[in-house]
């Protein structure tokens, strides 16, 4: 199983000048959220594999749990420029993804 | 086990850009006129590129500390549309009409970073004939568990008895359908369950702001290394067909070509169940049992198959040859360089399903069903 996390920002803004607020927002918000995120690093880090029930049948394609996402919103909106009302809400998303069972491959037409 | 952390970004804004003609988002089938019409198409041209030069400007410079484990990775931007045509950047809240991915290449020095020390771990396998709500819970285990660990529900009991029942059911229906075959180039190549959670442990299909988590599961059709079973037509269920029957249908979009090489190669579809039990394009999210993904092969080659499918709808080609006309517009405008490290790779057009058949973008009030995805080098 491949693990990856991956976060998402939700921004609003009322106005395309904010742009050059851009730059200096990312390393906060990166900041703010290696902060928060602590706690949940542990829990995946240690989240095992799990067991997949593969179907017995006589049929050679089948359908199988490869890829689960679990999307977190850590913490609620905050003002990254105030003057221009840029928001970010940052969203957290944790990915697990299983090798084949032995024996299958991915399906292709 | 070292994991990898990567860094998307999500841009919204509430910023009116201009206006698209608004059959395109009504049930017309046919917008041919309104794409002849000069005033039309130059006020769409001049909205739709004032919208990308918003997106490029807004694109962060590319300074990522190599040292992080975490960078980057892509940056995704919502347009969104009213039904009189007018459209912007979307803020936060309501249905998104396009959605535009800005992805970055790789860093060749990240690149191994990423690559090193990764332990991928197998997953323990059991082959059963049966399935069980205990057994779900077994393969949902590592998301399931991440989930309580977040504190964000407090009624853990109810969530994962809503969870896992649904689940369940979903997988009854594919299972169903593991031996549908394919004919045209279009074929399902996963099905995906979303579900958004409350703090109190509801699920629902419904997205809100303000949602505690949000679920999606997928199940990825995989073939045995050997094949050796011929397929009978009497196997086929009702279901099958109709999802046969669709993959036939998107043989629609061979009409279709695109510009600045991107390529229509992936749908997503609602599904819903109907009065009979049978599938159904989901008329909402609140009826959706979850989403059927095709994927274009483009090398494959069509197999005569000599039996009728159903189609979803008579004037569903028509609502198709639509949806073709609207990507091919939004790719020839798209921005076709790399911009400070990114380059947009992936537009994701939704699209309303009409009673009579036809397609038309989402309006920010209305309820998207089926998702055409138009990518470069990209799997969704």
């Amino acid at each position: 199983m491949k693990y990856l996390l991956a976060i998402f920002f939700v921004i609003t803004t009322n106005s395309y000048a904010a742009n050059y607020k851009m730059n200096q927002f990312s390393r906060i918000v990166v900041h703010k959220i290696k902060k928060e995120l602590a706690k949940f690093e542990a829990a995946f880090k240690e989240s095992e594999a799990g067991t997949v029930i593969l179907h017995e049948s006589e049929a050679e394609t089948a359908f199988y749990l490869k890829r689960m996402r679990l999307m977190i919103a850590p913490f609620a909106a905050f003002d990254i420029a105030e003057e221009f009302e840029v928001k970010v809400v940052p969203l957290v998303e944790f990915r697990w993804t299983r090798k084949n069972p032995a024996g299958w491959i991915n399906y292709r037409r | 086990m070292k994991k990898i952390f990567l860094i998307s970004l999500l841009l919204s804004a509430n910023a009116f850009a201009g206006k698209i003609p608004s059959s395109w988002l009504s049930n017309t089938l046919d917008i041919s006129e309104s794409m002849k019409s000069i005033q039309n198409m130059k006020m769409a041209e001049n909205a739709v590129d004032k919208i990308f030069q918003a997106g490029v400007m807004m694109l962060p410079e590319n300074k990522d500390d190599k040292k992080s484990k975490w960078f980057l990775q892509s940056i995704m931007m919502e347009i969104g549309a009213e039904k009189e045509g007018n459209i912007g950047l979307l803020g936060a809240g309501g249905e998104a009409a396009v959605e535009l991915v800005w992805t970055k290449a790789v860093d060749p020095n990240r690149g191994k970073k990423l690559n090193t020390n990764e332990e991928v771990v197998p997953t323990e396998v059991k082959i059963s004939s049966e399935m069980n709500v205990s057994d779900i819970e077994k393969e949902v285990k590592p998301i399931l568990d991440l989930a309580m660990a977040s504190g964000k529900i407090k009624n853990r009991q109810f969530l994962k008895e809503n969870l896992l029942k649904r689940a369940f059911e979903f997988q009854k229906v594919i299972r169903e359908l593991e031996n549908t075959p394919s004919f045209t180039k279009w074929y399902v190549y996963k099905y995906q369950l979303d579900l958004n959670v409350s703090g109190e442990g509801h699920v629902t299909p419904i997205f809100e702001v303000g949602m505690a988590l949000r679920f999606k599961m997928e199940w990825w059709k995989i073939a045995k290394k050997t094949q050796t079973k011929n397929w009978e037509k009497s196997e086929l269920s009702d279901n099958a067909k109709f999802v046969m029957g669709i993959a036939q249908d998107l043989e629609t979009f061979e009409q279709v070509k695109l510009e600045n090489d991107f390529k229509f190669n992936t749908v997503k579809i609602g599904l819903g169940v109907g009065v009979e039990g049978e599938l159904v394009v989901a008329k909402g999210q609140a009826n959706a049992i979850g989403s059927i993904f095709f994927l274009k092969n483009e090398k494959a080659t069509n197999t005569k198959f000599k039996m009728d499918l159903p189609t979803l709808h008579q004037n569903f080609k028509r609502g198709l040859v639509k949806a073709g006309k609207i990507a091919q517009f939004f790719t020839a405008r798209a921005p076709n360089k790399e911009e400070k490290g990114f380059k947009l790779n992936v537009i994701e057009m939704e699209f309303q399903y009409f009673m009579n058949g036809s397609l038309g973008l989402v309006t920010v009030e209305g309820i998207s069903v089926i998702q055409l995805f138009v990518t470069r080098n990209v799997i969704i």
